[in-house]
């Protein structure tokens, strides 16, 4: 069993192999061994009950062909669910899971944001993610001409 | 122990910091990262990054098994690492073989660029080659964005002349200004005939091209450099052999080995042989074939392929796999012979085959221990069926990633020469084989029935998930008078050659 804290002091009790998924937790429960000293954390705990048991990726899994499968943009049903948050949350699950180097669930955040841009223009995108648009009209004019040209290419 | 921090708050997509933005990036296909480096300057910065492109050539081009030129080069070949490649070029390169793939993936097809100029007015071109592209880090004059293509062209008049040209191509989508080629050198032997040219493709071999000709009756062949200016240098000459014809092939050694068909003197006129040569030791082996009873001697080669200790001779009706001969000085007494293959007729009838060379240890296990390669003609080909006619251009050629180009004749039928009943069968089958697997004929079809067409088969593989080999109308000749043509598939380019010396660039 492993305590893990979160930063408002929340406790919360969970297995070691559960845990483990995160990377980073791994790494610290190696570093400080078996000991009472709670782990600080916050959600990801439910993503990784459920995807207990699971193989972990090897660490160098990223050369491997896998990956390519894996980065066709389709995510499980459970992880769909899991992940219907709002954006504000979207992002800081994508960046918890990149701190706790959870790979998987940092690729489950990554798609969702594909997925949500996927065919949108540039003025689609600006307004799904509230980006303000900051180049000088003088930018802008080069930039239409630009994205005519890679439509032509398309 | 470092406790996590939760002042690490991040609300948009803009608050990811930078590692995180280019692995999300990972996951954009390449029009999408266009997109979103058009919405705020921070994108835009992000998406300038040198990492990013590499990551999208990896994930989209490379990791998939995509066309992309010189990808050796990029991995530290000795013309880049002096000066590596640039983040614009990668970017426009990779967008270019992320078009191309998409091209070839989807079932419409157009021709992106098409260049075309005289080589000399009505003499016809009997060979056109693409010789290498030569990138900005070899040659300081060309910008980031272009590429000098250079161009071989043989043409025969009264006596044959090769002649080298330069097209300055640009890496963009789309661009207004026209090329022009440049003619950079030309070179004809006084009196003399070619007889066989050959392209190496190795980037470290000393000589680029080999030409045998005959030259007032003697037989010789000629070993050239081309710069990347296009100048061509003569190597060596390597004088008169005891044999009639030569055909030559560049192994990937450094250095050429030729083979030529009937030599004179040391084997009997029922063999057929090929010979293996080592231009800079002088050394070389004769590998011979028995010709089968009756069969007609015009078995001319077609192609030779060096591969793991054994050497494939393909000609018009026979393919042979030799074990790799030991190269001596002195003439052999005995030619090497054939290892014994699975028999394989060669199919007289018009269809195209693809076959697979893999390695097997059994095949050359019955010669040597040695693992060697086998024709692996059963399982793994790929048939297609082609229509007939007459052509002048016979040539196939066929990339790495399973795409081939061919010229297929017009039909015959529009000129008279078949009944109609005989023209509907013909034109039945030759749609089912040939153009449309659907079977019904598309107006462009019906159209240009009589103008010969450049065709592309794309057989099972990366650029095609089906299991059946998709054929494609690339381009029309109503003039039917294409000779020559050469593929370049890394970079989606297509050289053809016709008989009133015209050459014509295409970029699919």
């Amino acid at each position: 069993m492993v305590t893990l804290v979160t930063s408002d002091n929340e406790k919360f009790n969970a297995e070691k192999e559960v845990v483990e998924r995160s990377v980073l937790i791994k790494n610290m429960l190696e570093d400080v061994g078996e000991s009472d000293q709670p782990i600080p954390l916050p959600m990801f705990l439910e993503y990784c009950e459920h995807h207990r048991g699971e193989p972990l990726p090897a660490p160098d899994a990223d050369t491997s062909q896998d990956d390519t499968r894996k980065r066709t943009t389709d995510i499980s049903e459970w992880d769909q669910k899991f992940i219907t948050v709002d954006q504000e949350m979207l992002f800081e699950i994508i960046l918890a899971a990149n701190y706790l180097d959870i790979k998987s669930l940092l690729d489950v955040g990554c798609k969702t944001v594909a997925n949500m841009i996927k065919g949108k223009t540039p003025e689609e995108i600006r307004k799904l993610f509230n980006i303000v648009n900051d180049f000088t009209p003088r930018r802008r004019c080069a930039q239409i001409k630009k994205e005519n040209e890679w439509a032509e290419d398309r | 122990m470092a406790p996590f921090k939760s002042n690490m708050s991040c609300e948009t997509l803009l608050d990811l910091p930078d590692d995180v933005l280019i692995h999300l990036l990972t996951f954009f296909s390449v029009p999408e990262i266009l997109s979103i480096r058009q919405t705020c300057r921070h994108l835009e910065e992000t998406t300038n990054l040198t990492i990013v492109w590499i990551n999208a050539l990896e994930t989209h081009i490379s990791r998939k098994g995509l066309p992309f030129p010189m990808l050796e080069d990029f991995t530290g070949r000795k013309r880049v690492t002096a000066q590596p490649i640039l983040r614009p070029e990668l970017e426009l390169r990779t967008r270019r073989a992320y078009r191309l793939a998409k091209s070839w993936l989807s079932t419409s097809s157009g021709i992106h660029r098409d260049i075309s100029w005289i080589n000399s007015p009505s003499i016809p071109i009997t060979d056109v080659r693409f010789i290498r592209s030569v990138r900005r880090c070899s040659h300081p004059d060309i910008k980031y964005d272009m590429e000098n293509v250079l161009v071989l062209s043989v043409s025969k008049g009264i006596w044959s002349v090769i002649t080298i040209w330069a097209v300055p191509l640009s890496l963009h989508g789309s661009d207004a200004t026209k090329s022009r080629a440049r003619k950079c050198a030309q070179w004809s032997p006084k009196g003399g005939l070619f007889t066989g040219l050959c392209l190496s493709h190795e980037n470290d071999s000393e000589a680029d091209v080999a030409i045998s000709l005959v030259c007032e009756g003697r037989h010789e062949i000629k070993l050239f450099k081309i710069s990347d200016e296009g100048e061509l240098a003569l190597i060596c000459t390597i004088p008169s052999f005891p044999w009639e014809r030569t055909w030559i092939f560049f192994s990937d050694e450094d250095s050429l080995r030729l083979q030529a068909m009937r030599p004179m003197k040391p084997v009997t006129y029922q063999e057929t042989c090929t010979v293996v040569y080592n231009y800079q030791t002088g050394a070389f082996a004769v590998l011979g074939h028995e010709d089968e009873a009756g069969v007609f001697k015009q078995d001319h080669i077609i192609q030779v392929v060096f591969a793991y200790r054994s050497i494939l001779v393909v000609r018009a009706r026979s393919i042979h796999l030799f074990p790799a001969p030991e190269l001596c000085v002195a003439p052999p007494i005995d030619s090497s012979t054939p290892f014994e293959l699975p028999p394989k007729k060669l199919d007289i009838l018009h269809s195209l085959d693809l076959y697979e060379l893999s390695l097997d240890e059994n095949v050359i296990a019955i010669q040597s221990p040695e693992q060697g390669v086998d024709i692996n003609s059963e399982d793994a080909s790929t048939a297609l069926i082609s229509t007939r006619g007459s052509l002048r251009c016979t040539d196939l050629a066929l990339g790495k990633c399973r795409t081939a180009i061919w010229v297929k004749p017009g039909d015959r039928a529009s000129h008279g020469l078949l009944t109609s009943d005989v023209y509907h069968d013909y034109t039945y089958i030759a749609r089912l084989g040939g153009l449309t697997s659907s079977g019904v004929p598309s107006a462009a079809d019906l159209e240009g029935r009589a103008a010969e067409s450049l065709v592309a088969g794309i057989f099972p593989g990366p650029l095609n998930p089906d299991d059946e080999v998709r054929t494609r109308r690339i381009y029309m000749n109503p003039w039917n008078n294409w000779t020559a043509l050469d593929y370049d598939e890394a970079n989606g380019r297509v050289v053809l050659g016709d008989a009133v010396g015209g050459i014509r660039i295409l970029e699919l």
